[in-house]
């Protein structure tokens, strides 16, 4: 069996995951928050593997996360059976826990943000203890000024945390649209660092007036997209554990929802083969 | 201070400025922070889809005052001007802020007061759901068997009742929010019933039983009882009228037996 594939659970998803391309799910935290809920988020289903995704643990950010905001993932993470939790690497909110931006921005890629970024995954790994925690690659319109490219910076905190890599593939094929970068020489420059990773998939779409790609996750994912997956499945595959299909607005059909997953898994599975050499 | 400690703190105040900027909405001061050759138009776009996403999840934690409120959207983009969201936005936060920031207009009316604290009250309950998710789920794991456990009363004398943990109560000074047959001021119970917020506006009675319960906790009909005359020292009602309160206030979803 390949890795674990699934969906970032919606509403919307729901009905479909007991497909049987299915074996994984993911949490998005700030979408579970619904208080008076009785039965677990991820419901009666058995999965081999569940995973929390945060947004808000801002570990940019100058000051460490709240502790009560770390609380409430754990709770969550421990009700659901979660593995792992997740979160992007970028700020949400100022240096005194005052306001919040509304959407992560990324940090300037700087030598003093790696510094805070590692500092802030130290508590979070420490915090969650057994629960692997990985750093997402956002995607963004705009860069601050710093002293390194992107892919370095990544490759630092990923190298002196230690932490997983939340290879977010559309969003590195957004940025390398968007910044006039190589998206597979990209990822061949970080996905060495890591020694676990997880895998994002979505579409989002080109935006005419500004010219840029918006990872809106309301698209079918792009071909473009799917032979970058094929290809960090290639070349990293033993130390992929899971693959989370992610879709926010214009939800597919039901076919529509079955077939990205069950795409998913036949890559994963055929370069699984591929492996073991019984195909050439 | 070392390099590396200034180093740390010039980063701090940066993030802390632009990070501030961002969230008010002032794209414009950070322009000097982007990498060379960015469009300013990508920063803009970038607070425009945050502004517009917080504005659509007030909009829905906010949906029972609207009735009441003409140019509800104008006033909540007053207020988002005003006010930056705050760190770790859970729940309905921002909405119950905006709420909090509506009331201390001078000129509402009752009415409109009365749509706000319905609105508040139903946060005030999810947030308590939040807090106690243990006694939440508890509670509803033993109203599950309310109806069995309800007819045993009358001979089970070991049954002990469980008040609902999450609940809120408010005061309705209209008859907007209220049934038929509801005279105002009328105190309206909020509770959590299964996944839902529900209301009741209880009778004297039921009222002043539910109000025992708060003091009491937990124990037997009969506990119940003695504890009444203990800390009152006025007759208690019969056992008979206890079990047929506590049947009406299990129906609705307020107490459980365990």
């Amino acid at each position: 069996m390949s890795c674990a594939i699934g969906y970032a659970i919606r509403d919307e998803n729901r009905p479909i995951l007991d497909d049987p391309a299915i074996n994984a799910v993911e949490i998005t935290f700030e979408r579970s928050d619904d208080p008076l809920r009785i039965d677990r988020y991820v419901g009666g289903g058995q999965f081999d593997y569940v995973s929390v995704h945060a947004l808000k643990l801002s570990v940019a950010s100058p000051e460490p996360p709240g502790r009560n905001y770390l609380d409430s993932l754990l709770a969550i993470a421990e009700e659901n059976g979660a593995a792992s939790i997740s979160d992007h690497l970028g700020f949400t909110r100022d240096g005194h826990h005052g306001v919040e931006i509304g959407h992560f921005a990324p940090p300037p890629f700087t030598e003093a943000a790696i510094d805070a970024t590692c500092r802030n995954v130290d508590i979070i790994q420490r915090f969650f203890r057994h629960r692997h925690f990985y750093l997402e690659n956002i995607a963004c319109l705009f860069h601050f000024e710093g002293t390194m490219d992107e892919a370095e910076f990544l490759s630092r905190v990923l190298r002196k945390s230690g932490c997983g890599w939340l290879l977010d593939v559309t969003n590195v094929y957004a940025n390398g649209l968007n910044f006039g970068f190589s998206p597979t020489e990209f990822i061949k420059a970080v996905l060495p660092i890591p020694e676990r990773v997880q895998i994002h998939l979505a579409g989002g779409y080109l935006d005419d007036r500004s010219g840029l790609y918006i990872d809106s996750h309301s698209q079918p994912i792009p071909d473009d997209v799917w032979d970058l997956y094929r290809m960090s499945l290639e070349l990293a595959h033993d130390k992929i554990d899971a693959v989370f299909i992610e879709r926010d607005q214009d939800f597919p059909d039901e076919n529509g929802w079955r077939s990205e997953v069950q795409m998913a898994r036949r890559i994963a599975d055929e370069v699984e083969l591929w492996k073991r050499g019984m195909v050439t | 201070m070392n390099e590396s400690q200034q180093r740390d703190t010039d980063y701090s105040e940066q993030l802390t400025r632009i990070a501030r900027s961002l969230a008010a909405g002032r794209d414009n001061e950070v322009i000097g922070d982007v990498a060379a050759g960015t469009d300013p138009e990508y920063v803009q776009m970038f607070v425009d889809d945050n502004v517009q996403k917080r504005f659509d999840k007030i909009r829905h934690q906010v949906e029972v005052i609207e009735p009441g409120f003409e140019g509800l959207d104008e006033l909540l983009s007053t207020y988002m001007d005003q006010i930056p969201l705050a760190s770790y936005d859970i729940g309905a936060s921002d909405g119950d802020r905006f709420l909090q920031w509506l009331e201390q207009n001078p000129e509402l009316s009752p009415e409109q007061c009365d749509l706000i604290d319905c609105q508040r009250a139903r946060h005030a309950v999810e947030d308590l759901g939040r807090k106690n998710r243990l006694g939440h789920i508890r509670f509803q794991q033993l109203w599950r068997t309310v109806d069995s456990l309800t007819g045993e009363l009358d001979s089970d004398r070991n049954l002990k009742i469980h008040l609902n943990p999450i609940r809120v109560w408010t005061r309705f000074q209209t008859r907007l929010l209220l049934d038929d047959g509801a005279v105002p001021p009328a105190d309206v119970i909020f509770f959590a019933c299964t996944n839902e917020v529900r209301t009741a506006v209880l009778e004297s009675e039921g009222k002043q039983r539910v109000s025992e319960l708060e003091l009491f906790e937990t124990g037997t009909i009969d506990d119940w009882r003695t504890w009444r005359e203990t800390s009152d020292h006025t007759a208690s009602p019969t056992r008979e009228d206890l079990i047929e309160i506590c049947r009406d206030l299990a129906e609705m979803g307020l107490i459980a037996f365990g």
